[in-house]
């Protein structure tokens, strides 16, 4: 039995054709072709970074050969292109492929939190699909633990690593609960409103949208539950902001250092957060020097993120540590499931000798009390258990060695036990 | 002034050597902030207690008293109160780095603590009254409670100076928020000025139960009524505006180190309470 997978990911394939590749909405039709084609176990990963396809087959060649077809046939008329881009993993490298994935060192960027969900996701719809065996039942339940693990024990998806959620961390780290916060956003650009979605998702509740066109700031508002403001209320919304975000195409200083301390007296020093993110910058950079006003440029933010990737960076080598203990805990208990029917079969075996012997021993045994029946029965599930130690022992400690098949056909043979009889 | 270190006196030495290691674990937590170092840390400290209360019982059994009567026994109540209010945070809260703060500050009480032993008072008059007693607990858990705010206050140093300067060390993500900081120190601050008004009057009503003026030529009122009267300035300054997050902070910074070196000119050199010298009221 092989394990074995192909696909195309950001790292292979451009935009477009990761577009034409995706399996969304013919998920369905995608499963009857690959178990169709003889595939024992299938999953489907198909995100915006990559399509793939996981597989248990019984060969490796002619499902390698299946699945690339199946790939090809996904972009009719791009073919050279879907070869070009594909690659392909089986069996170890499949396994570190997949925990790569999962644990989100192959991801775009590197510790993003989405992926591990989207595999789980990927798994739960093929288990509805029927494509799930015994086989990928484990792997993948081994595989979510293992990237749990990573996330949890390193630091790799503790710091943000884009502009707008750095901005959200340090909110958090000044003011804690974001909860009842009020956010002012002044402007109405992309990357303020990235920003104001960051805060809201953190818990930031009282957002006000302030912009010199007030249709685009209502607009803004009815999305996100907030409210809206014409420019000229400007200083007067600034007393009530814990944090601004300032990201205008004004070509000056729209927030002036008597304003923002005008605002600090009005809220009797409450801390403010000033996050500036336009170019050329909209606040004065004297307002930061007032006492209780923290303010960050798109400069400032930008280099911690930075900071923050190389963290990633650093905590994604100790995650491949964690994953190559992870590899090795897959193929042990792989191995033992290898050998686990024929476990269970000399156990049943042995199990039946008893039972028969104790059958046959009844009328003899006939003038004994209930107990001494019990104690009966108790030594000779004793002496079983005794004898079937040894063996059932060395069988899973070679589970996975290169001994392992020969020895598991020597206690078949020797133990007379009957593959078809015993399933 | 006699030497009262009782036979068990050890124990309070193993209280103070156990302070040494988490100490030590804390500090490497704040350069390497690993989860176990921060446990380890606790678990010192939680040894450290658990052999400072086994000490403080047997100072009572031994007494047959509260041991709440003299200079040392004193300042060992403060060491206690402290290292229970840091294992407290730690065990709940697991904040770690609050611990780097707090610890040493806590060993240095103890440490405070042997210089009391070697030439204490002996027991105050009136010392079975439950008012005199009542007025010492108060006034050990308030300057437990503003050593607490002092180390709260250095955390929120570190925390505010790297948020300004935007130079975020390892201790940024391992500080709890600004903003909890600030509303755990003015707590604190509060809780330790009200336990220390409520100390100063429960001492008055000892004092006129036994019919002492109320006021007299006694240093330790002085420095107490002081004490909580810069405390109680702060918190207002602090509540309407001008003394609020990094000055407050200083503050209590200030005020405990007045209060720490205080204590100890105080009772040491002036002698405490006046009523304690001959003739004193």
């Amino acid at each position: 039995m092989a394990l074995l997978m192909a696909g195309v990911s950001h790292r292979s394939a451009g935009l477009e054709l990761r577009e034409a590749l995706a399996l969304d909405g013919r998920m369905d039709q995608a499963f009857g072709l690959l178990k169709g084609s003889g595939l024992e176990e299938v999953v489907l990963l198909s995100t915006c970074n990559r399509v793939e396809a996981y597989a248990v087959a019984p060969d490796a060649q002619s499902a390698a050969a299946r699945m690339r077809a199946f790939f090809e046939g996904l972009a009719p008329g791009r073919q050279a292109q879907v070869r070009k881009a594909l690659y392909g993993a089986h069996d170890q490298d499949m396994l570190w492929h997949l925990l790569r994935v999962s644990a989100s060192l192959d991801s775009m960027v590197l510790g993003e939190a989405q992926i591990l969900g989207q595999v789980k996701e990927a798994y739960e719809t093929a288990v509805r699909a029927g494509c799930v065996g015994p086989l990928f039942h484990g792997v993948f339940q081994r595989v979510f633990a293992a990237a749990k693990e990573v996330r949890n024990s390193t630091e790799i998806g503790r710091h943000p690593a884009s502009v707008p959620s750095v901005a959200a961390q340090v909110a958090e780290r000044l003011f804690g609960d974001l909860k009842g916060r009020a956010v002012l956003v002044l402007g109405g650009g992309e990357m303020a409103e990235l920003t104001a979605e960051h805060l809201f998702s953190a818990g930031a509740d009282r957002l006000i949208f302030c912009n010199r066109s007030y249709p685009k700031a209502r607009a803004l508002a009815n999305r996100y539950k907030g409210r809206a403001l014409g420019l000229e209320r400007l200083d007067a919304a600034l007393a009530e902001a814990d944090v601004l975000v300032c990201s205008t195409g004004a070509p000056q200083a729209l927030v002036r250092v008597d304003a923002a301390r005008a605002a600090q007296q009005a809220r009797h020093q409450q801390p403010q957060l000033f996050i500036d993110i336009s170019v050329p910058r909209n606040i004065e950079p004297a307002v930061g020097a007032l006492e209780h006003v923290y303010l960050y440029n798109l400069d400032d933010l930008d280099a911690l993120a930075a900071e923050h990737r190389g963290r990633r960076e650093t905590a994604s080598r100790e995650a491949e540590a964690l994953l190559k203990r992870s590899l090795g805990a897959i193929n042990d208990w792989m191995a033992v499931s290898r050998v686990a029917p024929t476990l269970g079969r000399l156990s049943a075996h042995f199990e039946a000798v008893r039972e028969a012997e104790l059958a046959r021993a009844s009328a003899k045994l006939a003038h004994l009390s209930p107990e001494d029946r019990q104690k009966v029965e108790a030594l000779t599930k004793a002496m079983m258990n005794k004898l079937l130690h040894a063996p059932l022992s060395r069988l899973k400690a070679q589970a996975g060695g290169e001994g392992s098949a020969a020895l598991v056909r020597g206690a078949e043979e020797l133990f007379g036990l009957d593959p078809e009889k015993n399933q | 002034m006699t030497d009262i270190r009782p036979a068990f006196f050890w124990l309070y030495e193993a209280a103070f050597g156990l302070q040494l290691p988490a100490l030590a674990l804390f500090l490497s937590y704040a350069f390497k902030p690993k989860r176990s170092l921060a446990l380890a840390a606790t678990a010192f400290l939680a040894a450290s207690l658990l052999a400072h209360l086994v000490f403080t019982a047997l100072l009572a059994l031994n007494a047959g008293r509260l041991p709440l009567t003299n200079g040392f026994e004193a300042v060992s109540a403060w060491g206690l109160a402290l290292t229970a209010l840091v294992v407290e945070v730690e065990w709940r809260h697991r904040l770690g780095l609050l611990g780097a703060f707090l610890a040493p500050l806590s060993a240095a009480t103890l440490l405070m603590g042997f210089r009391f032993a070697q030439s204490a008072d002996q027991a105050m008059q009136g010392l079975g009254d439950a008012w005199l007693l009542t007025h010492v607990a108060l006034a050990m858990l308030s300057y437990a409670l503003f050593t607490a705010a002092a180390g709260a206050a250095g955390a929120y140093l570190v925390q505010d100076g790297q948020l300004k300067s935007k130079r975020m060390g390892a201790l940024f993500y391992e500080l709890p928020p600004l903003g909890e900081l600030e509303s755990l120190l003015a707590r604190l601050a509060g809780a330790g000025l009200a336990s220390l008004g409520l100390a100063v009057a429960t001492g008055f009503v000892w004092r006129l139960r036994l019919g002492l003026p109320l006021f007299s030529a006694d240093p330790k009122i002085g420095f107490s009524l002081g004490m909580a009267a810069a405390y109680a300035l702060g918190l207002a300054a602090r509540w309407r505006g001008p003394m609020k997050g990094r000055r407050f902070a200083w503050l209590c910074v200030l005020l405990f180190v007045t209060l720490f070196f205080g204590v100890y000119l105080v009772d040491l050199y002036f002698g405490g309470h006046a009523f304690l010298r001959p003739g004193g009221a």
